[in-house]
């Protein structure tokens, strides 16, 4: 099911960008009750793709050769405390607003990640 | 010798068509004042240097089958003795339709100087009785219609395809030489380029996100083509033996850009290879090059 205000903010990418978008905008996670596979969001094509641009050399299952993005590692280091987790929620929410140049898609201001889906790769990526 | 004057602003045009797709408001205009002070050719020259700096010691002729990234997997793959009967196949097909006479004992080489022998090099044409741009596939279709024949469709891809080829390979080895000579062929230039640096979609990428702010990078385990250069070995050979013409690999990136991509054939997309070709010129034009 796709809620109304997704659909409506499909129909406004639409008149803005004169396209449409193909995916659906709308996310369920929020309302499943299992926990959330950080990693599996953070690997899926659909989702997070993540290691389309970022390496993860960390996590010696994933191999990547992708050099757009930097190299995931340290991240528990690199946003310890709760006011660096939420910064990193933020810049997968919305990446331009931090950096107006950057390519990493706005997972969250276009609905290709939901909240609890952002929450749940947070929680993958710090223990990278 | 250049001024430096006139190099800062060849390198502000190609910052903006680097980093335009969807920057702040204000170096969107001044991108766009960028783009109205430069000629088209000035900025080719700037997106070749822009390219050349993030890509060093290459040059376009090294981008024509695809990017310099020694740990890239390379998208195309240049046709070898392997592949080449199928490419040899698509261009008997081609010629086969070619050269086929039309009920009134004409043929598709009647509508074109020179038998339409290297004629395809200098396509897209900016046409200023229609003012719209014409590309290829354009030209052969109003040929056909010209002569009471039945036109092929955008999508036909199996008549499209072959044919559009052959009339290309007419013109292997020519020079890419599109002309942007008008104020009325410079809009729909700067109506290409517009399209090229605008983020759409989901996903929010341009164009140029990929093919120039990050060429030569991989993404998705695959290198990333610069645009210059990408417009030599259109149509290309898909595996199986499919053609896969330039307007439909736009489509392909428009909707891995999470956007539904402007029809085959629409003004949009005519546009957007006008500009596309025109920053290829130059280089040595050759179809079904490469497949991917």
């Amino acid at each position: 099911m796709v809620n109304r205000w997704s659909a409506f903010s499909c129909v406004g990418t639409h008149i803005f960008l004169g396209c449409i978008t193909t995916f659906p905008l709308a996310t369920l996670a929020s309302a499943q009750s299992a926990p959330l596979d950080g990693r599996a969001l953070f690997i899926e094509q659909r989702k997070g793709n993540c290691t389309a641009c970022h390496k993860a050399p960390t996590d010696a299952l994933l191999k990547s050769a992708s050099d757009i993005g930097p190299p995931l590692e340290s991240i528990k280091q690199k946003y310890a405390t709760p006011i660096d987790q939420a910064r990193l929620r933020e810049v997968i929410q919305d990446p331009g607003k931090i950096n107006p140049n950057t390519i990493m898609p706005p997972y969250g201001k276009h609905r290709i990640l939901s909240d609890a889906e952002i929450n749940a790769i947070v929680g993958y990526l710090a223990t990278l | 010798m250049q001024s430096s004057a006139t190099l800062r602003r060849y390198s502000h045009s190609a910052i903006a068509i680097a980093l335009s797709c969807g920057l702040s408001a204000g170096l969107m205009s001044s991108a766009s004042r960028a783009q109205t002070v430069a000629t088209p050719e000035q900025q080719r020259q700037a997106l070749i240097q822009f390219l050349q700096k993030r890509m060093p010691g290459t040059s376009p002729l090294d981008w024509v089958l695809g990017v310099n990234n020694p740990s890239a997997t390379v998208l195309a793959i240049p046709l070898n003795a392997d592949n080449a009967t199928n490419s040899a196949d698509i261009l008997a097909i081609g010629k086969k339709n070619w050269d086929r006479k039309f009920r009134n004992g004409k043929s598709l080489a009647n509508c074109f100087p020179n038998a339409g022998k290297r004629v395809a090099a200098a396509y897209p044409q900016f046409e200023p009785k229609t003012k719209q741009v014409v590309t290829v596939e354009m030209a052969l279709n109003r040929c056909l219609a010209l002569h009471g024949e039945a036109e092929i469709e955008a999508n036909n891809t199996a008549a499209m395809g072959p044919l559009s080829a052959y009339f290309k390979s007419l013109s292997d080895g020519q020079r890419l030489m599109v002309r942007v000579s008008t104020p009325q062929a410079r809009e729909k230039y700067d109506s290409g380029l517009a399209l090229f640096q605008r983020r759409i979609g989901q996903q929010d990428f341009a164009c140029a996100s990929c093919h120039v702010q990050n060429a030569g990078k991989i993404f998705e385990q695959r290198g990333l083509s610069a645009v210059v250069g990408q417009a030599v070995t259109w149509p290309r050979l898909q595996p199986g033996g499919r053609v896969l013409g330039l307007q439909m690999q736009f489509q392909r990136c428009m909707k891995r850009s999470g956007a539904e991509p402007f029809a085959l054939g629409s003004e949009e997309l005519n546009n957007l290879e006008y500009f596309h070709a025109f920053v290829s010129n130059g280089l040595p034009s050759r179809a079904l090059a490469v497949q991917r």
